[in-house]
């Protein structure tokens, strides 16, 4: 289709009838001037018409992505958000695996008959949606129940998301006690959301790599941290000593290296 | 000639709604934009009014005679502290720029709350707490006379501050030796002045260099000594081996050795690490990276599991207080106790993975800083006497007695009763010496365990 555009525009240099262009790709015969230009206005109406079909069929395949079906032998985080709705409802009580397989499937077909849905044993779009799993990242993988901090552990394994997602656990949990050690701090809001929105506190939070998709390790590690774990030993601040930071942080006192983070205080 | 026509069209067309799509995106940012320095202008003049009845309020305390309007002033000056912190916390400042600022509004908030909780007990404020005062009066003044300089400038300039913003970065890019020197960096730099502030509230000077209690006087351990208490500490199955390495020292509040140790031949996955203190050799925290499965041991199983592990590595006398089921894992607190009184300043932590029983995380901070043997005053008034103190209306059962911290490095015994009203449960703490309510703490019942607030 590029190809074709470029064509055209070179072959109106030449003007002569019956005249055969080869540019890039394409043969643009050139046969009269009169006729020429309905062709080139049906040829300009075929590449607009194909753009906005390529466009319509982009956002298309997005949404369809999104109602991806799962079934018998799929795997990953979306079966385990399946198996953790449903052993929640009392519909499944095997491991929470990832694994879509018998006793899966079979819990999945009794949910679908209890709720008029095919019970055809394939989480498809009724499924996904009767089982509420449809808001798109609005409760993360785990949410078991409505404790009281229950808003705040999502916010702090969000920042840990962002921070530390390549850290091991130990990495993750720190950073997370960095942000609890900063709310008993004189120096910093007191609030786990006043600490983590603070203005340039994390980079992650600036630039929106906070809110990707929550991991269980992220999740547990900022349960770990707000219980009070804090492998940093009452550290505020951390970073990593490979990229671009205020000098002024390499003033503090370092207490610890866990991974690719210096943590000082 | 008319075969130019169309392109043309078309080629002015699509200029076209390139630049329209410009503007629109032009001016949407423009409106963000502003919209983002409306914020932090409110935020800075919010500030600046707070930091005015700051000083008003100081200047007022010093000179209220009368202790019920010594009281209301100092209340107030906790609040606007607090309005005035928030407001900081939402400029557009690095960490260091407004550190210092910061804690001086802490202060001023954590200082009037103690002083506040003097005055209602009928107390006077002594000479030491007035020169206190008076420190933080002439501060207050230097904050205000700087913001209220800065605040012309400010009003001048709708974009002061995303240009502060712009400074910033590109401070933070070029990485050279000196930060951007704003006007709020110089601010800061004058409240550095000032003499640090003792006195009885979480946030004093003296608090951020207490000692860990239970190690003073303990010999310090060597690396050896260290990877085999870490070895001894671990919890252990029966059918692996364990190997323990030492990876480097921390620097932190305590400072210790970090141990990690590995499971079986190869077993990646089972990795556990151990800070041990160097002094004492006591293990401050443990984490194994392990993610647990699915539940297959109940909660009382795991407690009396980590009950076991904690007599098993010599913590005698712990009372399991309260635990949070997380994912797979729950976290029991434990208080010590001495003479059947129970210690809630000295606690530890126990994770239990719910999936095979195992220990997958401790953690002592609590009991390395405050455990010792206390001389623990004797109680003045009985139970049933304390017990007549409480809330009428609340159905009273308990009462042993507890030893609880109040304030930041205070304790005090008192009588541990549950109260009910309704469907609701409260944990009342009646000073065991005179009889005043020292704390009142509600019981929230959650699907993951008892919260208390």
């Amino acid at each position: 289709m590029r190809g074709g555009f470029f064509c055209f525009f070179k072959a109106h240099i030449k003007k002569g009838i019956g005249e055969k262009i080869y540019i890039n790709c394409q043969e643009v015969r050139i046969i009269n001037s009169k006729h020429l230009s309905s062709k080139r206005l049906i040829f300009y109406a075929a590449c607009l018409l194909a753009l906005l079909i390529a466009g319509a069929s982009l956002q298309w395949r997005q949404a369809a992505a999104q109602d991806s079906s799962i079934y018998w032998g799929s795997r990953g985080d979306d079966v385990l958000r399946v198996q953790q709705k449903l052993s929640q409802w009392g519909y499944y009580n095997g491991p929470q695996d990832g694994v879509y397989e018998g006793e899966t499937f079979r819990a999945v077909q009794i949910f679908q008959r209890n709720n008029g849905i095919n019970p055809d044993g394939a989480v498809g779009r009724d499924t996904t949606a009767a089982l509420g799993l449809n808001a798109p990242e609005a409760a993360p993988a785990v949410s078991r129940g409505a404790a009281t901090d229950r808003g705040e552990v999502t916010l702090l394994a969000h920042v840990i998301e962002g921070e530390a997602a390549d850290e091991p656990f130990t990495g993750k949990v720190a950073v997370g006690a960095v942000i609890a050690n900063r709310t008993k701090s004189s120096a910093f809001p007191r609030t786990i959301s006043g600490v983590i929105y603070q203005d340039h506190a994390f980079e992650s939070i600036s630039n929106g790599q906070a809110y990707r998709p929550l991991s269980q390790d992220s999740i547990r590690a900022a349960e770990m941290a707000l219980s009070g774990y804090d492998p940093t030993g009452g550290s505020l601040f951390f970073w990593n000593p490979t990229k671009p930071v205020n000098p002024w942080v390499w003033s503090r006192d370092i207490a610890t290296q866990i991974g690719n983070h210096v943590f000082a205080h | 000639m008319r075969k130019w026509i169309i392109p043309t069209v078309l080629g002015l067309m699509v200029m076209g709604a390139i630049g329209i799509w410009g503007n629109t995106q032009r001016l949407a940012n423009r409106n963000t934009e502003i919209f983002l320095d409306n914020k932090y202008q409110r935020a800075f003049f919010d500030l600046t009014d707070q930091v005015q009845s700051l000083e008003v309020l100081l200047s007022k305390s010093m000179v209220a005679a009368d202790p019920r309007l010594d009281l209301s002033l100092l209340m107030d000056l906790r609040q606007q502290a607090a309005f005035a912190q928030s407001n900081l916390g939402q400029l557009p400042l690095v960490d260091s720029l407004a550190t210092r600022t910061s804690k001086f509004l802490t202060q001023v908030g954590d200082y009037a709350d103690s002083l506040a909780r003097q005055v209602s007990r009928g107390e006077v404020i002594e000479t030491n707490q007035w020169d206190n005062l008076n420190n933080l009066y002439r501060q207050s003044v230097d904050l205000n006379k700087e913001l209220q300089g800065m605040s012309y400038k400010v009003a001048q300039n709708n974009f002061y501050f995303s240009e502060l913003v712009r400074q910033v970065r590109k401070n933070l890019q070029e990485t050279p030796g000196n930060v951007a020197r704003t006007d709020l960096q110089a601010l800061d730099r004058r409240m550095q002045r000032y003499p640090t502030l003792i006195y009885d509230g979480p946030f004093s000077e003296h608090l951020e260099k207490t000692e860990p209690r239970a190690l003073s006087g303990q010999a310090e351990v060597d690396r050896e000594e260290a990877k085999n208490r870490a070895l001894a500490f671990v919890d252990k199955r029966p059918d692996l081996e364990y190997r323990a390495a030492l990876t480097g020292d921390t620097n932190g509040r305590i400072p210790a050795y970090r141990v990690e140790v590995s499971a079986g031949e190869g077993n990646a996955g089972n990795k556990t690490l151990l800070d041990l203190t160097r002094q004492g050799g006591r293990v401050i925290w443990l984490l194994q990276s392990r993610l647990p499965g699915g539940q297959v041991i109940s909660i009382d199983e795991a407690r009396q599991k980590a009950v076991q592990f904690l007599k098993d590595r010599g913590f005698e006398d712990m009372r399991p207080t309260y635990f949070m089921q997380q994912e797979n894992t729950v976290t029991f607190n434990f208080a010590a106790t001495q003479d059947d009184v129970i210690l809630y300043p000295d606690l530890v932590k126990v994770t239990v993975a719910l999936d095979n029983g195992e220990v997958v995380g401790a953690e002592t901070t609590g009991y390395l800083m405050s455990h010792r043997q206390r001389d623990l005053p004797k109680e003045r008034i009985s139970q049933e006497q304390a017990r007549a103190t409480i809330n009428p209306r609340l159905e009273v059962t308990g009462g042993k007695l507890a030893l609880i911290p109040v304030g930041a490095s205070d304790e005090r015994l008192t009588y541990e009763f549950q109260g009910r009203l309704g469907d609701e449960t409260f944990l009342i703490y009646v000073n065991a010496q005179n009889g005043r309510e020292e704390n009142v703490l509600k019981l929230i019942e959650t699907e993951n365990g008892t919260l208390t607030m």
